[in-house]
């Protein structure tokens, strides 16, 4: 039973990350990014299963990111594919075990691939994302609370 | 040994995964093309989900409103409020028709081809990347739509256009506020032409304005003047908030839309082709 639980979990995270992206996205508000539920999906598989099922998810859940968006496919594929593997390997190198050194990892993970995402799209592809609204910038943190948070549930 | 080919194999398929994502990106750079079929199918897929989490959402919301909170009240007033868009875009759209026009036999023979159908549409989606580029909505080519229709806020003020790919049951709308949209404008007082350009921020700026044109007020109407071929003219598209002469050829112009993206959760889609006019 507390095997089938364990399986249980990380399809449950994908399904939630679905759902609740497209719940948050489906009406127009001006705090429309401040949470990623694809990043914290892609953080939390790749803490669980390691870098190569955090590489492959975040390829995935970056390009359904790009198939809603209006320019660039593929940009958010790259930088979630580097953000999984990287989170998976770190994880699995590094002492990542106390919480709060879990938290800052994550968070600079996560704010790495946010600029690198912005970055990108600014200097390569034209194309602004909406910085001017402050909910651009706390992201990486918001992820960074809800995935560790999370993680911490799921370990305990 | 083991570690090192399991790390060897990790890197291999991170790599694998890079390349894919650097070949999709690649592909689109030369020709900035919007409709690779992977995206197409991607959208395919999940703009339906799209729809079903807002039906699901809206189920709730509706049970609540409908048959706990106000009895039978809210559906009087969401015919109302439907009634009272199509009624209103149509008095938009006819009122400034027949401003523009002067001659009675012209404006008979305007008047004839926008007898057009309005589609009421739910926007069930933004952008991902940017909220100020795009959103999705929840009617598509089955419901008469195609790329290039006109869409309006409930208030009659000018939203975007619908864009390829349109799907069966939902579709695209380009925003004006987006940076790469372009939308042939005038100002009110003085029909000062220019074409609008968004910043992706939420503001638009009026560009190809020269310094020896006539004067810009700040406060001052832009409506869309029908020279780009896409948009009909007269339509209300934002106010000017800022003007300066810092460049030596051309005045920064910055105006605000009418439409409000907050909240924005209905919309008009114009079924009608404007370049035919």
């Amino acid at each position: 039973m507390k095997a089938l639980r364990k399986s249980l979990i990380s399809p449950l995270i994908v399904a939630s990350a679905i759902i609740l992206q497209i719940w948050w996205r489906s009406v127009p508000h001006y705090y429309g990014d401040l949470f990623n539920f694809f990043s914290i999906a892609v953080i939390l598989l790749a803490l669980r299963h390691g870098e190569e099922i955090g590489a492959l998810s975040g390829t995935v859940a970056g390009l359904i990111q790009d198939s809603l968006t209006l320019h660039v496919f593929g940009l958010a594929g790259l930088t979630k594919t580097g953000l999984g593997f990287v989170v998976g390997l770190a994880y699995r190198k590094l002492n990542l075990t106390p919480f709060i050194n879990q938290l800052f990892f994550i968070f600079m993970a996560a704010s790495l691939e946010h600029l690198i995402w912005a970055g990108l799209a600014n200097l390569i592809f034209n194309f602004n994302p909406a910085v001017k609204l402050g909910a651009f910038w706390f992201q990486p943190l918001t992820t960074t609370l809800i995935a560790g948070f999370i993680f911490k549930l799921i370990k305990s | 040994m083991v570690l090192q080919t399991r790390e060897k194999r990790s890197f291999h398929f991170f790599l694998f995964l890079i390349i894919i994502n650097l070949i999709l990106l690649s592909l689109q750079v030369p020709l900035s093309q919007d409709k690779t079929l992977m995206k197409q199918v991607l959208l395919g897929l999940f703009t339906p989900l799209q729809a079903g989490v807002n039906w699901i959402w809206k189920g709730i919301e509706n049970l609540w409103l409908d048959y706990i909170f106000l009895k039978n009240v809210r559906t009087q007033n969401a015919q109302l409020a439907a009634e009272n868009l199509l009624l209103r875009q149509e008095n938009i759209l006819l009122r400034h028709v027949l401003e523009k026009l002067e001659k009675e036999q012209e404006i008979k023979e305007r008047l004839e081809p926008l007898k057009f159908p309005i589609v009421v549409a739910a926007v069930i989606g933004v952008d991902a990347g940017n909220i100020f580029q795009s959103i999705i909505i929840n009617r598509g080519a089955h419901h008469g739509i195609k790329a290039n229709m006109v869409v309006l806020d409930p208030e009659g003020n000018l939203v975007g256009r619908i864009i390829d790919p349109v799907l069966p049951w939902s579709c695209r709308v380009q925003l004006i506020t987006d940076e790469t949209s372009g939308t042939g404008v005038i100002t009110s007082r003085q029909a000062v032409s220019g074409i609008l350009r968004g910043d992706g921020q939420g503001r638009c700026y009026l560009d190809y304005v020269l310094i020896s044109s006539p004067e810009v007020f700040i406060g001052e109407k832009v409506l869309t003047s029908g020279l780009d071929g896409i948009y009909p003219a007269g339509l209300q598209v934002g106010q000017v908030i800022s003007v300066s002469t810092e460049d030596a050829l051309f005045k920064k112009i910055e105006v605000e839309p009418f439409f409000q993206l907050n909240g924005l959760r209905q919309v008009a889609v114009i079924c009608f082709d404007f370049s035919r006019l």
